[in-house]
């Protein structure tokens, strides 16, 4: 039987519970900023290092900084590719 | 940082003065819960940044931004300053800027980047304590250029 495929929001609640939503949000922006400002505050909390941009062809892009290593990763959205640098930064992808 | 909320509500106040009544009274009427509930840390970066949108920006940007502010949030959890940042950021983007937000670890502050490629490439680059208003300020010196 087929597996469906985890999506990295799934992926990144598995890893970290704290960041379920605590509840449905009417539209996306209000979930990207719960993610967003979620992500960056336990960023925060750990004293990691983080970046966001966004580039000049539209696409974001991500870093995860510790005093030893750099992670990137481009998304269609901040929270997105700030996630994906996030699980690789903990070797998760 | 210091909770100046009062300076805050004023220059938001100035902003709305021009809207039509009844879009103005609404966007006040916000305005004063935000107050009453504890609201924005403010630091002396962010007063100046909000200033100087107020001065520089054509008006129909200024309303546009500052609706989008009220509006299009959610106030609730999680971080107030990263959904106005969101704001702030969807509103550079659309306007045609690229930009990076930087946090420096175990300092309060933010390294901001904010940039065009058209007419030409052109980077500005600041550190704020807020970076939704460290970009607003960055955004200035374009307008500034105009």
């Amino acid at each position: 039987m087929a597996v469906a495929e985890e999506t990295l929001l799934q992926q990144l609640i598995r890893v970290e519970p704290q960041l379920k939503p605590p509840q449905h949000y009417p539209n996306m922006r209000a979930l990207e900023a719960f993610l967003e400002g979620e992500l960056r505050h336990l960023l925060e909390e750990r004293r990691l290092g983080y970046s966001v941009a966004l580039l000049p062809g539209g696409r974001y892009l991500a870093q995860v900084v510790d005093d030893r290593s750099r992670h990137e990763a481009t998304g269609f959205s901040a929270w997105k590719a700030l996630a994906k640098a996030y699980l690789r930064w903990r070797g998760l992808s | 940082m210091v909770a100046v909320n009062e300076e805050l509500y004023t220059i938001l106040s100035l902003m709305v003065e021009d809207m039509p009544e009844e879009e103005g009274q609404a966007a006040l009427s916000r305005l004063a819960v935000m107050r009453s509930t504890g609201g924005f840390p403010l630091d002396p970066y962010l007063a100046e940044a909000l200033e100087g949108m107020a001065r520089s920006m054509k008006q129909k940007d200024l309303d546009a931004l500052v609706f989008q502010l009220l509006e299009s949030r959610s106030w609730e959890r999680p971080l107030p300053l990263v959904g106005l940042e969101l704001a702030v950021r969807e509103h550079l983007g659309r306007s045609g800027f690229f930009y990076q937000v930087e946090r420096f670890p175990d300092t309060p502050l933010y390294r901001v980047a904010l940039g065009r490629t058209k007419p030409k490439l052109r980077l500005e680059e600041g550190v704020s304590q807020a970076p939704w208003a460290g970009l607003l300020a960055l955004s200035r010196r374009f307008y500034g250029w105009r």
